[in-house]
C-alpha cells in the first residue's frame, strides 16, 4: 500500500496548455477541433473538462496524450513539452482496451514489463493494485470474461502502475448502466485520494462532473473552446447526499444552460482521442 | 480494501463459458449425411444413369473403390506414398507458414513494405500450380525441392492475405494503449500486432494447409515413385479409374484432416479466443 | 384462314422434309499432334482437309452432314479417356496406351479395336534414351545405380524395360526408374536434374537437336519393336464401317503425300506443332528412323502383346485382351484396295522409306543405300542427298566456303542403318571413308576392328 501512496513534496503533474489549435482531418474534409485553448492544471487536481458531443473534448485528451498534434500553441507537462506517449501520461477509454489474450493479471502488469521489471516482483505489484480496485480472486480471468465495470476497473489499474503524473480519462464510465457507473465514480474518488496523480476527466454528464472534480471546464460546441470555468467547493471526501443540495441544483441548472443555449443543435458524431472519426474502408474478403 | 471496493466485486458477476457438450446425435447426423451420399454414389453407377448434361455410366462403383482402397492400404507401397506426400506438404506449409506471416506482418503493418512488396506477390498469386512446373524445375536444385516449392506456392496466399488481413485489423486504440503504456516499436509487434492477428492468421493456416494439399498432385507430377499425387496420376494414366478416386479420396481425407489439425493447434494457443467465440 | 393454313401446312411440310433428310453423323477424331509420326492419322488429314474429300456420300450417306471433329492431346490417356466417355470416335496412340485403351473399353463393357499401323520400327527405333547435355555417360551400361526417368506406361517405357533386362539388370536393385511426362523431362535435361531420360517419338531426337541433350541409346538396341497407330469404338466402326475406311484413305493419301514431299510437309508440322522441321525430316523424309506403313507385320502384332501382357503386370488386372481380336484389318484392307494397293505386298515390304534421287556433289545416282547422308541448306527447299558421308562433308566444305550454311546434317548409322543428327554422332576416318555412329563406343569398337580415327563432328569437318 506504501508503494502506491505519493511521496511527500512531489509535485509533479503540473498542465500548460497554451493558446492551442488543433485541426483534424484532411484536404476537403479538415475542421477545426479546438479553437485558441488556454488551461493550467495544477499537481494532483481533478479537472473535468465538460461539453456536448463532438467539441472537441476527446481531441484536447489525445494530445495531452501524445497521440495527435496540435496546430497551434504548446502542451507542457511539468515543464516538458509533449511529444509523444509516455506511461506518465496515462490514458483511460471509455471502452477498455485491455489485451484479450492477456489474462487481467498480466493486462495490470503490461506497463511495468515493458520497463523491464522481472516477472515475479511485477506480478506481485499488479496483485496488490488488483486488490485496491476490488479485484482480488480475479487475476486469471480473461477479460472477455468480466463485466463492464470490473473490465473498466482492470483498464485503470493498468495505467495506474505506472504512476503517472497524469491520468487522462476518456468518459471511461460512459459505457456502464447508471448503479455501476456511480460505484466506479466512488472508487475512483476513493482511489485517487490515496494516489493524488493529476487527472483530467472527459465527461458530458453534469452530475458526474459535479461529483468528482475539483475544477469544471466547460467547453462549447465545435470548434471547441473554454467558455467557463467553474471551481467547485463540495468537501472532500465528496459523499453522495451532495448531488440533492441545492448548490448543486443550482450549479446543474447554471451547467445545462451552458450546455443547451438553443436546442435546435444537431448533436456531432463523437470524436477520438486519436482523431476524427474513423471512417470506414470498404475491404474485400480474402 | 475498502468496504465499496468490496462490495463492487461482489456484484460484478463473472460469466463463465458453458461446458461444452458432447453430442451424439450431431455426429449421428453427420454420418447418416456421408452415408447417404455413399448409396447415392452406388445406385448412380450400378445404374449406369445418364442425366444427358451428366453420366455415370463410366464412374466406378463405392465397392469397385472400396476393393481399391483396400488394396492401396495393405500395399508394401502405401507406406512410402505417404511418407512421401506428406513431407512435401508439411515442408511447403511450414515454409509457406514463416514467409507468409513474416511478409504478412511487415505488409500489414508498414506502408512502405506494402508498396514494395505487394504488386509483385499480388502478380504471382493468381499463377496455376501447374504453370510453376518447368521453372520449378530449373530453378531448384532437387526434384523433391520442386515439388516442394509447388506446394509452398499452394499454401503462401492464403497465409499471406489473411496475415496481412489480421494485422490491420488490430483495433488502433490497443495500439495506442500500448504506447501509452510504455511500448518501445519491437514490444509492439510482438506483445500486441502479432497476438490481435493470430486468429487471423491461424484461419490463413488452416486454408493454407488445404490448398497445399491441394497442389500435390500437380507437384508430383514433376517426377516421381512415390506420393499419393503420383499414384492417383499413374492411375489416371493406365486407366485405372477405381483408383484414381481412391487417391483423390485419400487426399481429400489427409487435407481435411490436416486442416483440422491446424485449427485444433490454433484453438489451444488462443483460449481467449474459443472463451469468446463460445460466449456468444 | 385459307392463306394461314396453306403456310402452316407448308412450314410443316419443310419441317417434316428436313428433318428426314438433315441427319448429322459426328466423325471425331483424337489426334497426338507432338507425336510426329502420328502426322498421317491426324495433323496432316486436318491441315490439308483430306477427309472431306473421302467420306461416303452414296447409299445411306446421301444426304448426311457430317460434324468433323478433331481434339489434339499430348499424350494416349487422356485420348483414350475421351474416347472411353463417347466424346471421340477415332484416335492416334502407340501400342502401349492402345493396349490401355483396349483394356479400359473392355472393363466398361465395350470394345475399341487397332485399326491401322501409322509408323513404326519393327526393330525399334523412335524410342530411345538420352543425357543430359555435359554429362559423361556414352552408354546405357554406364547407368548402373543410376535413376532414369520415363513416360509411365508408354511404349518407351515397354523399350526401358527390355533394355534393363538386356543389361541383365533388375529394376529398383541395379537401377531406379521413375515417372516423367515429357514436358517436364525437357527442364530436368537441361538443368542436369535427371541422369537419363527415356522418351517416345520425337523427343530421344528432339531433345539433343535443342542443344541440351544427347542420345546414347536407340530403341532398335533393345529389340523391342514399336508402333504408333489408330483406334476406334467398335460400335461406331460396325455402325459406320464407310466412314473408318474413308478415315483410312485419308490417311494413305497423306502418305501418299508426304512420301513425295517430305520438306514440304515437314514445315507444314513444324508450323502447327512448333517442333523443328529437322526433327520431323528425320522421321518423315526418306530412309527416315522409322517407317509408315499400314500393315499389321507380325513384330508390330507381337508388340502389341507384349504391351498387353505388360500392362497385366502394371494393373495388376486380369483384363483379357486378345491381340487377335484386338487387332481388327479389315477396314485397312478395304481401305488400301480402294486406293489400289495391296496390303499383302506392303505386308512382306520391311524397306525403309525409299530414296530416288543422285548425288548433289557427283551428279550419280545413288545405289547403295547404307551409307547414305544428307544436308539440308539454309534457304533451299529441298534437301541434298549424297552417296556416302564423305560426299557430303566434301559438299559440306564448299558450302560453307561459298558462305551457305547447313540446316542440318544427317548420316547413316554403320551398324544399323538407322538415321543420325550429324551434328551429335560420333565417326571413324579412316583415309577417305567416313562412318557415322551414334555412341562413342560403337564408334571406338569400329575403330579398334578396321581401323581410323575416332572424331566428332566438328574434327571431322576440320579434317576435310
Amino acid at each position: 500500500m506504501t508503494q502506491l501512496a505519493q511521496s511527500s513534496g512531489k509535485q509533479t503533474g503540473h498542465i500548460e496548455i497554451s493558446q492551442v489549435h488543433i485541426h483534424l482531418g484532411e484536404g476537403s474534409d479538415r475542421f477545426e477541433a479546438l479553437q485558441n485553448v488556454t488551461i493550467d492544471v495544477a499537481p494532483g487536481e481533478f479537472v473535468c473538462i465538460l461539453g456536448p458531443s463532438g467539441c472537441g473534448k476527446s481531441t484536447l485528451l489525445g494530445a495531452l496524450a501524445g497521440h495527435l498534434h496540435q496546430s497551434r500553441g504548446t502542451i507542457q507537462v511539468d515543464s516538458a513539452s509533449v511529444a509523444k506517449p509516455h506511461p506518465d501520461r496515462g490514458l483511460v477509454f471509455q471502452h477498455h482496451t485491455l489485451f484479450p489474450w492477456k489474462s487481467v493479471l498480466n493486462n495490470v502488469a503490461f506497463g511495468l514489463k515493458m520497463q523491464g521489471v522481472p516477472r515475479k516482483e511485477r506480478l506481485q505489484r499488479a496483485k496488490d493494485l488488483l486488490n485496491l480496485v476490488g479485484l482480488a480472486g480475479f487475476e486469471n480471468r480473461f477479460p472477455s470474461q468480466l463485466s463492464g465495470g470490473m473490465q473498466q476497473r482492470v483498464e485503470i489499474a493498468r495505467v495506474l502502475i505506472n504512476h503517472p503524473s497524469v491520468m487522462l480519462m476518456d468518459e471511461p464510465f460512459g459505457a456502464l448502466d447508471a448503479q455501476t457507473r456511480l460505484m466506479m465514480q466512488q472508487l475512483l474518488l476513493e482511489v485517487w485520494a490515496r494516489i493524488r496523480t493529476t487527472i483530467v476527466f472527459i465527461t458530458h454528464d453534469i452530475d458526474e462532473a459535479l461529483f468528482l472534480a475539483d475544477r469544471i471546464l466547460v467547453m462549447s460546441p465545435r470548434p471547441g473552446r473554454i467558455i467557463e470555468e467553474i471551481a467547485l467547493d463540495f468537501p472532500r471526501p465528496r459523499q453522495t447526499d451532495i448531488m440533492t443540495s441545492a448548490h448543486f441544483t443550482e450549479l446543474k441548472r447554471h451547467c445545462l444552460a451552458l450546455l443547451h443555449p438553443d436546442s435546435n443543435h444537431e448533436p456531432l458524431p463523437r470524436l477520438t482521442p486519436l482523431g476524427s472519426p474513423p471512417v470506414t474502408r470498404m475491404q474485400f474478403a480474402v | 480494501m475498502s468496504a465499496l471496493a468490496s462490495s463492487v466485486a461482489v456484484v460484478d458477476d463473472v460469466k463463465l463459458p458453458a461446458k461444452r457438450q458432447f453430442n451424439p446425435g450431431k455426429i449421428a447426423i453427420r454420418l447418416l449425411s456421408l452415408a447417404v451420399c455413399v448409396l447415392i454414389w452406388h445406385w448412380a453407377s450400378t445404374a449406369r444413369v445418364n442425366l444427358g448434361i451428366v453420366a455415370f455410366q463410366n464412374v466406378p462403383t463405392p465397392v469397385d473403390v472400396f476393393h481399391a482402397a483396400w488394396e492401396l492400404l495393405h500395399s508394401s507401397v502405401i507406406v512410402s506414398h505417404l511418407k512421401a506426400s506428406i513431407s512435401r506438404v508439411i515442408t511447403g506449409f511450414l515454409a509457406a507458414a514463416l514467409a507468409g506471416i513474416a511478409l504478412g506482418v511487415l505488409i500489414g503493418r508498414y506502408r512502405v513494405f506494402e508498396n514494395t512488396l505487394l504488386p509483385p506477390l499480388e502478380v504471382l498469386r493468381p499463377i496455376p500450380a501447374v504453370a510453376w512446373i518447368p521453372l520449378a524445375i530449373l530453378m531448384f536444385p532437387s526434384s523433391e525441392m520442386s515439388m516442394i516449392y509447388i506446394t509452398f506456392t499452394g499454401a503462401l496466399f492464403p497465409i499471406l492475405l489473411n496475415t496481412i488481413h489480421g494485422v490491420e485489423a488490430v483495433d488502433p486504440r490497443l495500439i495506442a494503449s500500448a504506447r501509452s503504456l510504455g511500448a518501445t516499436r519491437t514490444a509492439l509487434l510482438l506483445e500486441v500486432v502479432l497476438p490481435a492477428a493470430t486468429p487471423g492468421i491461424f484461419t490463413g493456416l488452416t486454408i493454407g494447409m488445404g490448398t497445399a494439399w491441394f497442389c500435390l498432385v500437380t507437384a508430383e507430377m514433376i517426377s516421381g515413385q512415390f506420393g499419393i499425387g503420383y499414384y492417383t496420376w499413374m492411375s489416371y494414366t493406365i486407366q485405372n479409374y477405381a483408383e484414381i478416386i481412391v487417391g483423390m479420396l485419400l487426399i481429400g481425407v489427409l487435407g481435411m484432416a490436416s486442416s483440422a489439425l491446424v485449427r485444433q493447434i490454433g484453438n489451444l494457443l488462443m483460449p481467449w479466443y474459443t472463451l469468446q467465440r463460445k460466449k456468444s | 384462314m385459307k392463306l394461314k393454313l396453306t403456310v402452316l401446312s407448308a412450314l410443316l411440310a419443310v419441317m417434316a422434309a428436313g428433318s428426314v433428310q438433315a441427319e448429322t453423323i459426328r466423325v471425331a477424331i483424337g489426334t497426338q499432334d507432338t507425336t510426329i509420326n502420328c502426322a498421317t492419322g491426324g495433323l496432316l488429314i486436318r491441315e490439308l482437309k483430306l477427309l472431306e474429300k473421302y467420306l461416303p456420300r452414296d447409299g445411306k450417306y446421301k444426304d448426311v452432314q457430317y460434324d468433323i471433329q478433331w481434339k489434339n492431346f499430348t499424350s494416349g490417356a487422356p485420348l483414350t479417356n475421351e474416347m472411353l466417355a463417347g466424346k471421340l470416335d477415332l484416335g492416334s496412340m502407340a501400342d502401349f496406351p492402345g493396349s490401355f485403351n483396349g483394356a479400359a473399353f473392355a472393363k466398361a463393357g465395350k470394345k475399341s479395336e487397332f485399326i491401322t499401323v501409322l509408323s513404326g520400327s519393327t526393330t525399334g527405333s523412335g524410342n530411345g534414351i538420352v543425357v543430359p547435355k555435359d554429362s559423361p555417360v556414352q552408354s546405357l551400361s554406364e547407368l548402373k545405380g543410376k535413376t532414369i526417368s520415363v513416360p509411365f506406361a508408354s511404349t518407351a517405357h515397354g523399350m526401358l524395360l527390355r533394355a534393363i533386362a538386356d543389361q541383365g539388370w533388375t529394376v529398383d536393385k541395379d537401377v531406379s526408374v521413375i515417372t516423367q511426362a515429357p514436358e517436364v523431362a525437357g527442364p530436368a535435361l537441361q538443368a542436369n536434374k535427371i541422369d537419363a531420360h527415356a522418351d517416345f517419338v520425337p523427343f530421344a531426337e528432339l531433345f539433343p537437336y535443342r542443344g541440351f541433350a544427347r542420345k546414347i541409346f536407340d530403341g532398335s538396341q533393345a529389340n523391342s519393336p514399336t508402333l504408333h497407330g489408330s483406334l476406334v469404338d467398335s460400335e461406331y466402326g460396325k455402325k459406320y464401317p464407310e466412314i473408318v475406311t474413308a478415315y483410312l484413305r485419308a490417311a494413305i493419301e497423306a502418305n501418299r503425300l508426304i512420301t513425295a514431299e517430305p520438306e514440304k510437309y515437314s514445315e507444314l508440322i513444324a508450323k502447327v506443332t512448333g517442333i523443328e522441321p529437322e526433327v520431323n525430316y528425320l522421321f518423315h523424309g526418306p530412309l527416315g528412323l522409322q517407317t509408315r506403313d499400314f500393315t499389321f507385320k507380325p513384330e508390330y502384332r507381337q508388340a502389341i502383346k507384349t504391351s498387353i501382357e505388360t500392362l497385366r503386370l502394371m494393373k495388376r488386372t486380369d483384363a483379357d485382351l486378345d491381340v487377335n481380336t484386338f487387332v481388327n484389318d479389315q477396314y485397312i484392307r478395304a481401305a488400301l484396295k480402294q486406293a489400289g494397293q495391296d496390303y499383302e505386298a506392303n505386308l512382306k515390304n520391311y524397306a525403309r522409306t525409299p530414296l530416288k534421287a543422285k548425288d548433289a556433289r557427283t551428279g550419280k545416282d545413288i545405289t547403295d543405300f547404307k551409307r547414305v547422308a544428307q544436308i539440308w541448306v539454309n534457304g533451299e527447299p529441298l534437301v541434298r542427298h549424297y552417296a556416302s558421308p564423305e560426299s557430303a562433308f566434301a559438299d559440306l566444305a564448299a558450302l560453307e566456303k561459298s558462305g551457305k550454311k547447313a540446316r542440318v546434317v544427317y548420316a547413316q548409322d554403320r551398324n544399323s542403318g538407322n538415321k543420325l543428327l550429324a551434328g551429335d554422332a560420333w565417326f571413324v576416318k579412316n583415309k577417305g571413308e567416313i562412318s557415322a555412329f551414334l555412341s562413342k563406343d560403337q564408334a571406338e569398337a569400329w575403330a579398334k576392328s578396321k581401323g581410323g580415327d575416332v572424331l566428332n563432328f566438328d574434327a571431322v569437318k576440320a579434317a576435310i
